[in-house]
């Protein structure tokens, strides 16, 4: 977990500029640079062959026209496979010149994706037990995570925030906010599985 | 201590969060609490706005406040699929209008939904559709333009909204119905009516067909002639405009309308309340005056009547709309 | 030019203490909901639209006027403080004046924001007033061809400024197109990418996205950041005030920024953002030290803000004189007037001119409140900015989850935000620029549409895009801006990762 702050209250450390701590990570290194590359080439291939056809209808009329629907993704996708060859060449070019680059810590890319992780469990959460509730738990878990350990302050934000949050958006905005799968809910406009369609890979090429 | 204050702090909140989830019990005395209107367009737009006048004539008369909330997107299919969706409990419904509860699921085969799948409760207001075309272009009547359009196929364009708007099925009605064909004129899509208002002033077309309201001023300061309107009877307000059943095309016959839908088998004692509070709502003096000022004319349809017009408008423009090859599967 | 009579006459109108109690109060409610990241200017006014019904014409203009204009400048209050743009046109605000807050400088880009705003909103409107039919004009001689050839100036500009690797920058834009092509087609209504998901169609939202792009790296950031120290940190000291002689230097700046910010508000669809991003990169152009823009360069927040704040004033031309709503706020305001029996148009400004020009006096009224209200929360901010990050950026993600949320009510957009989050967060490691994807985003959808329309109207004809004196003129511009890049760069930087 994050180190305990809250015996260095009184030391305040001001973030001056990027080039703190987390320098390593923020460095594009050209390891780093190829490996751009190489998935902005994949995607744009990708997108060129298989994205668009299956997944933009083009009416009969249109297929072939600059006005068709797929006329412009198909562009894009040729311009963007064009200058990830040239950054992919580039890269390989530097590559040669310099090295790699430095290698950021592996800690800190772990503790990237801990935060990405955590963000992501929040999210979640939000599916299945509701907006509030999970806010709550939300709150109390990343500030944690960030370092905070004293309990009234975690306990306070946790609760008034999501009970400001939600009278606010429930009752002044109209807004109704997802209740979770849990709680069986009437308005709320959670994600059905329904919503994603029949659609599959299989019913394109088949 | 501190500890168990704040488990119940939290069961507290708990309690809050979760109470917005409970019915209301009885239906007896429905309404109890405050009714929900879905708009599916934006704010501040003519449905918008029309439901908003609604919602504050008709409190008075359903016992409770009515809450417009918005949801827009994707030809109104977002907001309406939202309130399909919703309980029939009668608290949840939306603001009915052509363009997304009939043209969008007509055209489109893939919207997710069909006049089946909800309840017309009223028709409140309709606004018939004038043919325009710039003032100093030709065509002083509306055979001149239909020769034309009949004698140059594709010389000609018009503006719309979009396809499947009322714009492009009512100009689709009038080449179906002339004889010159889905593709005797070009259509240039606009975002939104006033844009493809703009359009036809800027030049970009040759004409247009829309909402009386959209097109008032500039017929009435001479920026635009209007050859014809899709009404039964000539317009109080453009005498000189002749109809199209006069001039022999009576299936030109669109007009917009809004009204109150609900989700699918509504309970009939819901939609007996709110039809019996519409019809008082629309005798308010009140209510009247706002329509005018929106450019609306009040026009009351039942339950019955309602989704009677509903499922012919369907079966009109599901038809128009696979014999132009235009529906999206 | 202005008639003097009628402008006595708009001016006795006003002066009246229930319009400017309502307009203050629409300021203080714009100041609020602007501040707070997620809710947005729109939300603000269609929350308040409904107790407009029970005033006056006026005074209702009066309360939703001073929505209007305050919910820009919160909106850059917060992207300034917390990285999160509280609107999309503050969208570029974020990109240095972040940066700007991180080195302790906060108090300097919040009053450089409010004063640039503040000078080119009184400076735009005393255009529109004074060029109403000029802009009028506009409104209705930019067509498809010519709008098209706009947007396509627009993204060269945008090109020629992209940080310090031009191929990285072009990565970056043509991501941010092909992100915008998902949705409905705007032409056919035929589904592009959406995957079967019906919350899709109405493709990715201008403000799901930029949170996702700046807001979340931030955050992943800061999480590492605080991960891996043992001492509070904090984002800083407010910092010293903004001098008057700084102030003063960058007129040229505000200048650029109201003419970009007019053109591009009188012009339908076009509105804030671009505004924002053109003000920017025009800034960062004309400037003598364009390497410090994205580190924190006041220059940078002057030409953002003051193009944002230019679209008000212009925006309402459109509106008052064809009943043409520019953008989605613009839309609001003119149902708020139709409920009145006021409809915005040719009629209403042929038959009380006085009341039009009230509308815009009352703008000025709006923006001399929001000077006054935005002072005072500037000293509000000394608050924000004492927070420790282990407090305030969890309780960022949650306000940003919340107000991603309600700007559709979908789930679906907080699961793009954080997929472009997290894509965000490479691109920031990689140094691939966040600014250019963004305002390809922004401009994709206008730049296809006017494009294809154009075609459709031409009949397939190219020749339609030299056809007018306007598309040329900026067709020209364009490519000379293209090589202009090419030429420069390639003398002194040669297409380099920049690492």
């Amino acid at each position: 977990m994050g180190l305990d702050k809250t015996e260095n209250t009184n030391e305040i450390d001001q973030t001056l500029d990027d080039s703190s701590a987390d320098a390593g990570l923020e460095a594009a290194t050209v390891r780093g640079d190829l490996m751009a590359a190489l998935i902005s080439l994949a995607f744009s291939a990708v997108g060129l062959i298989i994205l668009t056809p299956a997944f933009v209808f083009v009416p009969e009329k249109f297929i072939g026209t600059v006005n068709s629907p797929a006329f412009l993704p198909k562009l894009l996708f040729a311009l963007l496979m064009f200058l990830s060859v040239i950054y992919l060449f580039q890269s390989i070019g530097n590559y040669r010149k310099h090295g790699g680059g430095a290698r950021s810590k592996l800690y800190d890319w772990f503790l990237a994706l801990g935060v990405a992780a955590v963000c992501t469990a929040y999210i979640i959460a939000v599916f299945i037990i509701g907006m509030t509730i999970a806010s709550m738990l939300g709150i109390a878990a990343l500030t944690y995570y960030f370092g905070e350990r004293r309990p009234l302050v975690i306990s306070t934000l946790s609760i008034s925030i999501p009970i400001f949050l939600w009278f606010f958006f429930e009752k002044i905005a109209n807004v109704y906010l997802p209740k979770g799968l849990i709680f069986s809910s009437i308005i709320s406009d959670r994600l059905m599985l329904s919503d994603f369609g029949n659609s599959s890979l299989s019913t394109i090429y088949l | 201590m501190d500890y168990i204050k704040r488990i119940s702090i939290l069961l507290l909140a708990t309690f809050i969060a979760v109470s917005g989830t409970t019915q209301s019990a009885l239906a007896d005395d429905y309404p109890n609490r405050p009714v929900t209107l879905v708009v599916a367009s934006g704010a501040g737009g003519s449905t918008d706005t029309a439901a908003r006048i609604m919602a504050i004539n008709i409190q008075d008369h359903l016992g409770q406040p009515v809450i417009v909330v918005n949801k827009s997107g994707a030809s109104g299919s977002i907001g309406i699929k939202f309130g399909l969706k919703a309980d029939l409990d009668g608290y949840t419904l939306m603001e009915g209008m052509i363009g997304g509860h009939v043209l969008h699921p007509a055209m489109n085969a893939s919207a997710g939904y069909t006049p089946e799948d909800y309840t017309p409760i009223a028709m409140t207001q309709m606004n018939p559709n004038v043919l325009v075309v710039s003032a100093s272009s030709d065509y002083k009547t509306l055979d001149d333009l239909v020769s034309k359009i009949k004698s140059e196929p594709g010389a000609l364009s018009f503006s719309h909204a979009g396809a499947g708007s009322i714009h492009f099925f009512g100009i689709h009605q009038l080449l179906k119905a002339s004889g010159a064909g889905g593709d005797a004129a070009v259509a240039v899509p606009y975002k939104g009516g006033s844009k493809s208002m703009a359009g036809l002033l800027r030049g970009e077309v040759d004409f247009h067909q829309t909402n009386l309201v959209s097109a008032y001023d500039f017929i009435k300061t001479g920026e635009v002639r209007a050859l014809a309107v899709t009404t039964k009877e000539r317009l109080d307000d453009f005498p000189d405009v002749p109809t199209y059943t006069e001039l022999g095309y009576p299936q030109v016959n669109i007009f917009g309308w809004r009204g109150v839908i609900g989700p699918k088998n509504l309970p009939k004692n819901i939609v007996d309340t709110w039809s019996k509070a519409v019809q008082e709502t629309m005798d308010r003096k009140g209510w009247k005056k706002m329509v005018a000022a929106v450019g609306d004319i009040p026009r009351y349809m039942g339950p019955e009547e309602f989704k009677a017009h509903i499922e012919r408008e369907f079966g009109t423009y599901r038809d128009l709309a696979m014999e132009l090859d235009i529906l999206v599967e | 030019m202005i008639d003097l009579t009628i402008l006595q006459q708009s001016l006795l109108l006003i002066f009246d203490w229930n319009i400017v109690i309502a307009c203050l109060a629409g300021v203080i409610w714009g100041m609020f909901v602007g501040v707070t990241p997620g809710l947005t200017g729109i939300m603000a006014v269609v929350i308040a639209l409904p107790m407009t019904f029970f005033m006056t014409p006026l005074t209702a203009i009066a309360l939703l006027l001073g929505i209007y204009v305050t919910a820009i400048y919160g909106g850059s209050v917060t992207a300034i403080m917390i990285a999160t743009p509280g609107t999309p046109n503050a969208a570029a605000t974020v990109m240095d004046g972040y940066p700007l807050a991180r080195q302790g400088r906060a108090r300097q880009a919040l009053e450089m924001a409010l004063y640039a705003s503040f000078t080119s909103g009184i400076v735009s409107t005393i255009g529109a007033l004074v060029i109403f039919p000029i802009i009028a004009a506009i409104a209705l001689d930019f067509g498809a061809p010519e709008v098209f050839a706009v947007v396509l100036f627009s993204i060269t500009i945008v090109a020629s400024v992209s940080g310090d690797s031009l191929l990285k920058g072009l990565v970056a834009a043509s991501l941010g197109f092909i992100i915008a092509m998902v949705g409905q087609d705007p032409i056919h209504g035929s589904s592009r990418f959406t995957f079967g998901v019906h919350d899709f169609q109405a493709g990715m939202h201008i403000l799901t996205l930029l949170v996702g792009l700046f807001t979340i790296p931030e955050i992943i950031m800061r999480g590492v950041e605080a991960f891996k120290s043992n001492k509070t940190i904090v984002i800083g000291e407010m910092g010293p005030r903004l001098k008057l002689k700084q102030y003063l230097k960058y007129w040229a700046i505000y200048l650029r920024s109201t003419v970009i910010g007019s053109m591009l508000g009188a012009l339908p669809g076009l509105g804030g953002s671009p505004a924002a991003f053109l003000g920017y990169f025009s800034a960062q152009k004309f400037s003598k030290e364009p390497e410090k823009f994205g580190k924190g360069s006041l220059e940078g927040v002057a030409g953002a803000e003051a193009g944002n704040n230019a679209v008000c004033g212009p925006a309402l031309v459109p509106m008052m004189s064809l009943g043409i709503p520019g953008d989605t706020t613009t839309a609001v305001l003119m149902g708020a007037l139709v409920i009145h029996g006021l409809t915005p148009g040719p009629l209403l400004y042929e038959s009380s001119p006085e009341f039009v020009y009230s509308v815009f006096l009352l703008l000025f009224v709006a923006l001399v409140l929001l000077l006054i209200v935005g002072s005072l929360a500037i000293r509000l901010a000394k608050w924000v900015v004492r927070v420790p990050t282990q407090i305030l950026f969890p309780v960022v993600l949650v306000l940003a989850t919340y107000g991603t949320f309600a700007v559709r009510g979908t789930m679906i957009d907080v699961i793009s935000m954080l997929g472009i989050g997290f894509l965000g967060f490479f691109m920031r490691i990689q140094k691939i620029p966040a600014a250019p994807f963004a305002i390809a985003f922004i401009l994709a959808p206008i730049f296809e549409n006017e494009l294809r329309k154009s075609l459709i109207i031409s009949r397939g004809s190219l020749e339609i895009f030299i056809s007018s004196n306007i598309s040329i003129a900026f067709l020209v511009l364009a490519v000379l801006s293209a090589t202009a890049t090419v030429v420069f760069r390639s003398r002194f930087k040669k297409f380099r990762l920049g690492s």
